[in-house]
């Protein structure tokens, strides 16, 4: 049993102490002199016993009434909270995600506010009462601090006032599997659990689609305390990407650039047009550029393009793009850094078979030729530099010093060989792969997606038409960055080159990998990452041509798509393959490229997964400089929608059974065991029969105490009534 | 202003002209034949029959000496008187209780006096037991030496503590009256010994009147009244309460502390009023089963109750049972 309102009760419980007192206090009084002593000692002999009976009796039924009248108003628990009697073992949750950085008031991050009620949790614990207290934070993925739950109180409350919010997203569900591992009964007596989750529970940090599990605790009554949700409007803009238009920048000259800045916006203002103005600064300069994003009614989304200058290579280390936006209600997704990949040159390798004769005519080159004159037309062409090899002569230290590398002739590749183009396009690698030219049954293409991982379905045999087939640039996605850069004039590029034949990847549904299509509907280009086989997305990138530069199959060589075509595949391609230096808070997973070790801006190695948001220098394993990564705050987790309370309260309480296991910390912080309890107690306080009872007890003794008072006076009564003895 | 007049103020107090009203319209019978040195106007029982030498007596002080047998003197050298047994005369013997338990009083002792006076002679502001007993023994007195008859007192507490001799002169009245005023409340009684040095004082048959709150072991007082019995004397017991004895009319927490040396008792009167009640009743009963036993009468007096009444009452219910039992 415990009590809702220990204090009032245990002052009521003092007032026990009044009957006792009461019943020793002798008060002085002038003797009576008196004749019959006789009879009086004689009435007091005989009724000695039962008179001290009688008094005790009255002395226990009116400490009885007071200690009823106690409990009335200290309000207990019984019933499912019959083990609160003993110690408490109190879980806090602490909400450090993005979400907490959220401001109410404007003053503070509501992160800081949690923390004051943790740690005015942890004050109402007692160690000499045997009271525990354990600590898990709940952004992602959740840590347990401090679990199972320890007696040492000070620790866990240095660990409360030492916690640090991240700019991660928060993962309810991970922090109560942690609980839940925590809540292993090896006592026979362990005592309940009270789990508070001290959040903001907007939209931010919880998904109320997603059920949260149900805590296995071993018959161990779990009482969840919630603090209040937030419910103040607030409006929230969050910088959800930066992507540059050319991934990759060429050369060391000062260079002029754009950038796209995506916006995400959350909170009362969603329905109503909205402008924010974004500013896009470059490190090693000091200009900026500033654009306005707007925000149509009911959309959540805008983007707006904003150009920079990258400083000469020789003036700065790589450059790094950084947008901000205005303060909002969260300021923690108000800036988001972008390293800009900047390299000399692009090594190109072309894999194909080398011809036993020299250059002849035009009529006869092979695709290799034709790829080769559109990626190097020019002698002074510096930025790409071709490598010629061979498909039976790859081998991986010749793949490390590629960028990209054009699969012309797949047919010859050995299954090994496989392997080794799926580590090179693992590490960041663009492989383009084109069908031979060949009439015949081609059984390569099992191979190839087998071994990199990719889903397509690709034609065993060439399909030929009667009449040439058109590139239909109407079904382009629009999301495509792989030819963003001629998208423009695509239409125009496109209009005169036919193709006779192709080795089309087959169309499905679920595939959103084609970029370009032929009128018959046909997939003709083609791009993927690979993908893992629990499905998780590589780095690297694989393109599919379906039909070679092959004057038999196309008259694309000639015409003038083929070299823009060719060039984007390669500067946009390797930009998308290339693992990106931008990471999301508390989802870094493996970094980027050959580093294994991660320095904070003062230099101090950062533990992986990184929770906060910014910059931070990357090292390879030899220690040298491997770039910069960019960390962005988790955007998922600053939406500022409210979530209702009849939404929030059923999700919370399945956690733990019940809705009667559940209550709301009020609003105002003052968080004390005390007020947890009076609140938790808040609903089953108003049907909890035993008040009644306890008040019907009391009402009982009240009656009990009058006539056990009166009955000593009953014999006055009588004497009065008859007036004399004789 | 002398002892003396102190003395018959107060048993003129005691004497209220009322109760002497009262007792003036009844005439005091004896219970019985006493024999004594004084013919008087008391009819004897045994009228009718020729007069006649019964016995021979010790002679007393006080005796006619008419009635010496000289003969006897002449042969003995002793005096006797010659007793006849159509003579018959009271010898009242008042006996009065002025041990501790006696001073107890509730009753304011102007409003009992019924002249106005504030205090008694000692300054008491309480009308006590002892009071109205000295009253109930002053009228008693007073009345039967109204009548001829001899009179005697003893005042006793755990011995005799006063002394009157009987005498059959008017003047007797002042020393009883004396005694009376002049006795101290501070012992405990004690009927045996009282009884025995009584009793060792008279030879010829008397009326014993005990005045006494009987706050002593029945036991005792059976002992007492079964010796009296055995000498032949009569006796008339009055047992004097205060009202407050017969109610304890008390209601807060009380110490009380006992006049007779007892030890002190702090007590919440409502919790032990029905056992003292009930141990006062099987008292009472005992001492009136006692009495009565012995063939002796038992009245309880109220000491709040007026004198006049209740010995009126009792003189009447005294002459109608002598007419019925020795006439009948």
């Amino acid at each position: 049993m415990s009590l809702l309102n220990p204090i009032l009760g245990a002052l009521a419980f003092a007032f026990v102490a009044l009957p006792i007192i009461l019943h020793f206090l002798k008060r002085k009084r002038k003797p009576i002199q008196w004749g019959a002593m006789r009879f009086l000692i004689e009435a007091y002999r005989r009724k000695r016993r039962r008179m001290t009976l009688e008094q005790l009796l009255l002395l226990l039924t009116r400490c009885a009434l007071v200690l009823l009248f106690a409990l009335v108003v200290g309000r207990p628990i019984f019933g499912s909270s019959s083990k609160r009697s003993g110690p408490t073992e109190l879980y806090i949750v602490l909400d450090d995600s993005v979400a907490s950085a959220a401001r109410e008031g404007g003053s503070e991050e509501a992160f800081e506010t949690l923390k004051a009620r943790a740690v005015a949790l942890i004050d109402t614990l007692s160690a000499e009462s045997g009271d525990r207290a354990g600590l898990i934070l709940m952004s992602s993925p959740s840590r347990s601090i401090i679990a199972p739950a320890s007696s040492d109180l000070g620790a866990v409350r240095r660990a409360i006032e030492r916690a640090e919010r991240t700019d991660a997203a928060a993962d309810l569900h991970g922090a109560l599997g942690a609980l839940d591992q925590s809540l292993t009964a090896d006592e026979d007596d362990a005592p309940a659990v009270t789990l508070a989750i001290l959040s903001t529970l907007r939209a931010g940090s919880i998904d109320p689609d997603r059920p949260l599990p149900r805590l296995a605790s071993e018959g161990r009554d779990v009482r969840l305390i919630v603090s209040a949700a937030g419910d103040t409007p607030m409006s929230n803009v969050a910088i959800s990407a930066i992507e540059p238009v050319r991934s990759v920048v060429l050369g060391e000259a000062e260079r002029d650039g754009q950038a796209l800045v995506r916006l995400e916006r959350s909170g009362v203002n969603v329905g109503e047009a909205q402008r924010v103005a974004v500013t896009l600064a470059t490190t090693g300069t000091s200009t900026t550029s500033r654009a306005v994003a707007e925000f149509a009614p009911g959309s959540t989304t805008a983007e707006v393009m904003l150009g920079f200058v990258l400083p000469a290579a020789e003036n700065a280390g790589q450059p790094v793009l950084t947008a901000t936006l205005p303060d909002d209600a969260n300021r923690a997704d108000n800036a988001a850094g972008l390293p800009i990949d900047r390299r000399g040159a692009l090594r190109v390798g072309i894999i194909a078979s080398r011809p036993l004769v020299g250059q002849v005519g035009i009529d006869r080159f092979t695709p290799a030729d034709w790829v080769r004159l559109a990626l190097a037309p020019g002698e002074a062409s510096g930025e790409l530099r071709l490598v010629d090899t061979t498909p039976s002569s790859i081998d991986a230290p010749r793949l490390a010093t590629l960028d990209a590398a054009f699969l012309l002739e797949p047919d010859a590749v050995a299954a090994e060989s496989w392997f080794l183009l799926r580590r090179f396009v693992e590490h960041g690698g663009l492989l383009v792969v084109m069908p031979p030219a060949k009439d015949s049954v081609q059984l390569w293409t099992d191979a190839m997606t087998e071994s990199l991982g990719l889903d397509w379905q690709i034609a065993r045999e060439p399909v030929s038409t009667d009449e040439p087939m058109r590139i239909n640039t109407e079904s382009r996605p629009p999301s495509d960055r792989l030819l963003a850069m001629i998208a423009g004039e695509l239409d125009q590029l496109a209009a005169g080159v036919s193709f006779e034949k192709a080795l089309p990847v087959l169309p499905t549904e679920a595939d959103d990998s084609a970029l370009l299509t032929l009128s018959d509907g046909s997939v003709l280009l083609a791009a993927k990452h690979p993908m893992t086989p629990s499905g998780r997305t590589l780095p690297g990138l694989v393109v599919y041509l379906a039909s070679p530069p092959n004057l038999a199959w196309t008259d694309l060589p000639t015409r003038p798509l083929m070299v823009p075509l060719m060039q984007e595949l390669v500067r946009q391609g390797i930009g998308l393959a290339s693992d990106s230096a931008v990471r999301t808070a508390g989802r870094t997973g493996e970094l980027p490229g050959r580093a294994t070790e991660v320095l904070s801006e003062d230099g101090e190695p950062v533990e992986l997964p990184i929770r906060r948001a910014g910059q931070y220098r990357l090292l390879d394993d030899a220690g040298e400089d491997a770039g910069v990564l960019a960390v962005h705050a988790d955007v998922r987790g600053t939406r500022t929608d409210v979530v209702p309370t009849a939404v929030l309260e059923p999700w919370l309480a399945a956690s733990v059974g019940d809705a009667t296991h559940l209550s709301w910390l009020d609003d105002e912080g003052n968080a004390s065991l005390s007020s947890l309890a009076e609140q938790a107690g808040m609903k089953r306080a108003a049907v909890n029969p035993w008040i009644v009872w306890l008040i019907a007890a009391a009402l009982v003794l009240a009656i009990l105490e009058t006539a056990l008072a009166r009955w000593s006076a009953r014999s006055m009564e009588q004497v009065h009534g008859e007036e004399a003895i004789a | 202003m002398t002892d003396a007049r102190i003395a018959s103020q107060d048993a003129s107090l005691y004497l209220h002209p009322q109760t002497l009203a009262r007792l003036g319209s009844f005439e005091l019978r004896a219970k019985m034949i006493v024999e004594g040195v004084m013919s008087g106007m008391h009819r004897s029982p045994y009228q009718g029959f020729s007069v006649e030498f019964a016995q021979h007596r010790p002679y007393s002080p006080g005796d006619d000496i008419r009635r010496l047998d000289w003969k006897v003197y002449a042969r003995t050298d002793k005096l006797q008187i010659k007793q006849y047994q159509q003579e018959t005369n009271l010898d009242l013997v008042l006996m009065v209780d002025n041990s501790g338990s006696m001073g107890f009083g509730s009753i304011d002792f102007a409003k009992a006096s019924g002249q106005g006076s504030a205090s008694g002679s000692h300054g008491r502001q309480k009308w006590t037991k002892f009071d109205h007993a000295t009253a109930m023994a002053a009228a008693m007195s007073y009345i039967t030496l109204q009548q001829g008859d001899r009179v005697g007192l003893v005042t006793f507490a755990d011995a005799i503590t006063g002394l009157v001799d009987r005498s059959g002169q008017r003047s007797t009245w002042r020393p009883i009256v004396e005694t009376l005023s002049t006795q101290t409340l501070d012992k405990p009684t004690d009927y045996s010994r009282v009884t025995d040095q009584v009793l060792a004082k008279i030879n010829n048959r008397c009326l014993f009147v005990l005045i006494s709150d009987c706050f002593e072991e029945p036991e005792h007082i059976r002992s007492a009244l079964a010796r009296i019995r055995h000498r032949g004397h009569d006796a008339i017991v009055f047992q004097v309460l205060d009202p407050t004895e017969q109610s304890f009319a008390f209601d807060e927490p009380t110490i009380f502390e006992g006049l007779e040396g007892e030890a002190r008792l702090r007590i919440n009167p409502r919790a032990i009023r029905e056992g003292y009640l009930e141990v006062l009743g099987e008292h009472m009963d005992a001492i009136e089963r006692a009495t009565l036993s012995f063939g002796f009468d038992y009245q309880l007096v109220t000491s709040g109750s007026w004198l006049g009444p209740t010995l009126a009452q009792f003189v009447a219910q005294r002459n109608a049972k002598i007419k019925k039992g020795k006439m009948g």
